[in-house]
């Protein structure tokens, strides 16, 4: 009996020492590469490789790097951890340095720019991601500031006092007459599976109905929702060098009670959340053609409307959470904007008769650029943007209605005018206002 | 299963009232006596662990209840600590004996306001929690536990096959008063089973089988709208901490649960006779699962599993010598966790701590006075690594206790007691490997910080008084009294800015009022 109870007690003891682990950790930092390169072969052989800046967001942590590459345009992180990341490349040439080394002339730097968005670094080693560098327009017209985000829904003016500024970034006086502002539209998630999507889950706009089989859909246009444009007949509306042009939803006072369409008042309860717009320069008024308009969409009869080309639900109502892209330009040459084409989403099911379409903007048009995201990775949709217009995205990092902006960094100043930061890069070019300013600088 | 907790808190209450129902005034005092014994407190309190010990190392009749309020404040602690913290507890145990069985029971309410505690929205009772949320806003929290314990002893077979049976069942309720507002509710309920059988006249055997079973519910909300619209500040940022690296920020489907489920097993071994006094060998393995899903009305979506595996080697020694009494407590621990991330179908995180301690308290009961010479060693080594993050820290500590306690009853049965208590944590040494490129908001001020904490050394002390009296013919009731005081030597550098460094020091006092009868 004793020798059963002894055997037992061993056998306890041995059977409770068994344990489930290792010493390490299954799961490692790993060795990751990025090898940057010209899009374009000609430019690839006499432009330099070396020290193109890398930077790498982690979008769960939002902890950054920036690296810069070897002479072969390649670096490689020994340690970085599997995670989701936003990757971009820049390099900014000298004018001097890109005319000797092209032979090509030009006046001022010249960007190139690469990224790849929500990049997936997986668990195992030696990764590699290939980025091709492309130049964007840095055009004459910036876009300066949008306050998207609004102010508090309940003490705030809510969506009502969002505007959008664009600057004049050259040395000299520019007209704004016929200058078009457009929200870019795409996917607004990576799961829809009833629409034909690109490798980068963007709408396959190349499935479109209708859509010429001869032309680079995806790449070579924008598809815009919202698209405005400043009246004129050519220079009834100068803007001064280092001047803005401010866009309101609604040109009015909003840190001041006002009387709604309705004939309500409308009261922003907390006026240090909201802004006075009184002063923009334009403003967008919808209710002449909408059957049922906006209360809050009053008209101020001393700030010239924005003429409207198509739009989107009862004003110029911008995605409080940051889910579009914006941008502005000009036509060329004898283009009439008004007779673009206008395609449907791309969807699997061919669309309805009535379904929306969307106008065709060829990207050469385009001056300016300005990719929006939500604040939380989580939240974050396909990029609609590509490099050659804004490389990566910005947001404000308070989310909607926090009363914040995005506003472009002020590069240098000359003799009192402000130059602003333009490398097509969005996430380097803007910082944000804790509230927003209209004509303010950071 | 709430009429099954409350059966078993109503039996539990009954037999804890039925153990402290005996009222002699010379029991009071010989239980008060009792308490000033550091060498037989330390065999009550070693019994507590499991039903096979309470014939052998409890006395028959021993009842107390305490109310007591503690306060600490002090920047010397943990990052995810609290700087100011207040505690009420009131708790009442005893033993009795049912006939031939042997019956303990406990039960405690701790209510607890702790003042900026930042990225812990958890309990305290999960050290290697590898999942939880956070944010670097300072906290109040109040949290409210309720624990009931029952131990039960019976000898059959002629006295040779004792058999027992115990019960601990936890509630508590954790929430912050400030934004971002974690509200996290738990409870635990293990139960344990034990068989032991009489060799001979002095040694004894015996196993245990343990099982219980546990959840957690989490939840983060704010109440200021404007907050939950985004981040307006940062720092209200809630995270989800998911090993030991840097987190995600995590504002949407702010909710998480923990099932938790543990069994084990035990051994003992217990030898006695009258030259060597009484020799109490045990161990206990416990194996947990822990199961973090997400859950709504449509789907549980699991995020990730713990697996934590426990053992304890435990040798305690008990010898009267005439009637002083030495006690030598020898004790090995052992907790090793690893995870599971279903994202990854890989093992991400380890957690392992150690310690080896020894105790021995010498008691010498001359003249109406007992003198307690107490002398502690505890080495404890701790180690995290984060798979995902790259991050590998080890810190391996010796602490040393002295101490020193006097206590005397007159013939009026007046009773007081002072002691003094010498205390220092030596590190030994340490690792350090934190991936640069991930240096964040948590990193710097909860993996630094804590790193930072855990290699200084410290030294500190405690005081304690205790005064009491027999009252209305039954009771024997007092005050006691004590204040504790850390103080922390230089900080180690290793290489890192450290944002936000441990303070300098930490106080705490306490007061209770004891009752023994």
């Amino acid at each position: 009996m004793k020798k059963l109870y002894t055997l037992l007690f061993i056998a306890f003891a041995l059977a409770s020492c068994k344990k489930y682990q290792g010493n390490i950790t299954e799961i490692h930092p790993v060795r990751y590469q990025v090898i940057t390169s010209y899009a374009s072969d000609n430019l690839g052989k006499v432009l330099p490789k070396a020290r193109i800046e890398l930077t790498i967001t982690n979008i769960k942590t939002n902890v950054s790097q920036k690296y810069l590459t070897k002479s072969d345009g390649t670096f490689t992180i020994d340690s970085i951890s599997p995670g989701v990341y936003d990757i971009s490349a820049s390099i900014k040439i000298p004018a001097s340095d890109y005319t000797a080394l092209t032979g090509e002339t030009v006046t001022k730097e010249v960007v190139f720019n690469a990224s790849e968005k929500a990049k997936i670094i997986t668990v195992q080693d030696n990764q590699i991601t290939a980025l091709k560098l492309i130049s964007g327009t840095t055009g004459p017209w910036v876009i300066k500031q949008i306050y998207y985000a609004g102010s508090n829904t309940t003490t705030g003016a809510s969506f009502r006092d969002q505007f959008i500024e664009i600057y004049n970034n050259t040395d000299s006086v520019l007209y704004a007459d016929s200058l078009y502002i457009a929200e870019a539209i795409g996917l607004q998630n990576f799961t829809a599976s009833n629409v034909y999507r690109q490798s980068n889950s963007q709408y396959d706009w190349s499935k479109s109905q209708a859509m010429p089989s001869d032309i680079d859909a995806n790449n070579g246009y924008i598809y815009t929702r919202a698209l405005l444009m400043i009246p004129g007949t050519g220079k009834q509306h100068p803007v001064k060098a280092g001047e803005s042009i401010v866009l309101a939803q609604t040109a009015l006072n909003h840190k001041s009670p006002f009387t709604g369409t309705d004939g309500k008042t409308i009261t922003a309860r907390d006026p240090s959340l909201t802004i006075d717009l009184s002063g923009a320069d334009f403003e967008a008024y919808y209710a002449p053609f909408l059957p049922k308009p906006l209360a809050s969409d009053v008209d101020n009869p001393s700030v010239p409307n924005v003429e409207v080309l198509s739009y989107n639900g009862t004003d110029f109502i911008l995605d409080n959470p940051g889910r579009m892209g914006y941008v502005i330009f000009k036509n060329k040459g004898q283009a009439d904007i008004k007779t673009l084409p206008q395609y449907p989403f791309p969807t699997i099911a061919p669309p309805s008769a009535n379904s929306d379409k969307y106008y065709q903007i060829p990207i050469n048009f385009i001056i300016d650029g300005v990719e929006i995201q939500p604040n939380t990775a989580s939240a974050r949709v396909p990029k609609k943007l590509g490099a050659s217009l804004d490389a990566l995205y910005t947001y404000v990092p308070n989310g909607a209605y926090s009363s914040q902006s995005v506003i472009r960094k002020t590069e240098t100043t000359i003799n009192g005018r402000k130059i602003l930061k333009d490398t097509n890069n969005s996430a380097e070019d803007f910082d944000f206002l804790p509230i927003a300013i209209p004509r303010g600088f950071k | 299963m709430k009429n099954f907790i409350l059966y078993i808190f109503l039996i539990s209450s009954s037999l804890s009232a039925f153990a402290q129902r005996r009222d002699m005034l010379n029991q009071s005092i010989t239980n008060k006596l009792f308490s000033a014994d550091s060498a037989s407190v330390s065999a009550y309190e070693f019994a507590k662990s499991s039903p096979f010990y309470i014939k052998r190392l409890m006395p028959t009749n021993y009842n107390s209840l305490k109310i007591g309020q503690n306060f600490e404040k002090g920047n010397l602690m943990k990052a995810q600590d609290a700087s100011t913290l207040k505690s009420t507890t009131l708790s009442t145990e005893g033993i009795s004996q049912l006939g031939s069985i042997s019956i303990w029971g406990q039960f405690s309410y701790n209510r607890i306001v702790e003042d900026s505690t930042s990225f812990s929205h958890q309990t305290r009772n999960n050290l290697a929690n590898p999942y939880y949320f956070g944010s670097p806003k300072n906290l109040s929290y109040q949290r409210t536990l309720y624990n009931l314990k029952t131990l039960a002893s019976k000898n059959i077979l002629k006295n040779n096959l004792p058999i027992g049976l115990g019960a601990d069942y936890r509630i508590g309720n954790h929430y912050s008063t400030n934004d971002p507002r974690g509200q996290v509710n738990d409870f635990q309920f293990n139960l344990i089973g034990t068989i032991g059988y009489n060799v001979t006249k002095e040694l004894m055997i015996g196993a245990a089988y343990r099982y219980g079973y546990g959840l957690e519910k989490v939840n983060v909300a704010y109440k200021n709208s404007s907050l939950s619209q985004g981040y307006v500040i940062p720092e209200y940022n809630n995270y989800l901490i998911n090993g030991y690296g840097e987190p995600e920020q995590y504002n949407t489907d702010r909710t998480v649960q923990s099932n938790q489920t543990r069994d084990g097993l035990d051994a003992y071994l217990t030898y006695e006779n009258a030259t060597l006094g009484s020799f109490n060998f045990s161990y206990q393995t416990s194996k947990e699962k822990q199961k973090f899903d997400y859950r709504t009305s449509l789907a549980i979506t699991k995020y990730i599993n713990f697996n934590l595996v426990s053992e304890n080697y435990r040798l305690f020694w008990l010898k009267k010598i005439s009637s002083n009494s030495l006690k030598v407590d020898i004790n090995y621990k052992s907790n090793t966790g690893d995870n599971y991330i279903n994202v990854y179908l890989a093992n991400s995180y380890l957690y392992k701590n150690k310690s080896l301690g020894v105790q021995g308290h010498y008691s010498i009961i001359k003249n109406q006075f007992t003198h307690n010479i107490g002398l502690g060693l505890k080495k404890y080594q701790e180690r995290r690594q984060d798979g995902i993050a790259g991050n590998d820290i080890r810190f391996n500590q010796l602490n040393y206790s002295l101490s020193y306690g006097i206590n005397h009853q007159n013939k009026n049965n007046h009773n007081w007691g002072v002691s003094l208590t010498g205390l220092y944590n030596q590190c030994l040494d340490s690792d350090f490997s934190v991936l640069l490129a991930n240096e964040g908001v948590f990193t710097r001020n909860v993996i630094y910080y804590d790193y930072a904490y855990n290699t200084t050394s410290k030294f500190g002390g405690n005081l304690t008084a205790d005064y009491s009296i027999p009252m209305f013919k039954q009771i024997h009731a007092g005050i006691k009294a004590g204040v504790n005081y850390w103080r922390r030597d230089d900080l180690k550098d290793f290489g890192r800015v450290l944002t936000n460094a441990p303070g300098k020091d930490r106080f705490s006092s306490n007061i209770s009022l004891n009752l023994y009868f």
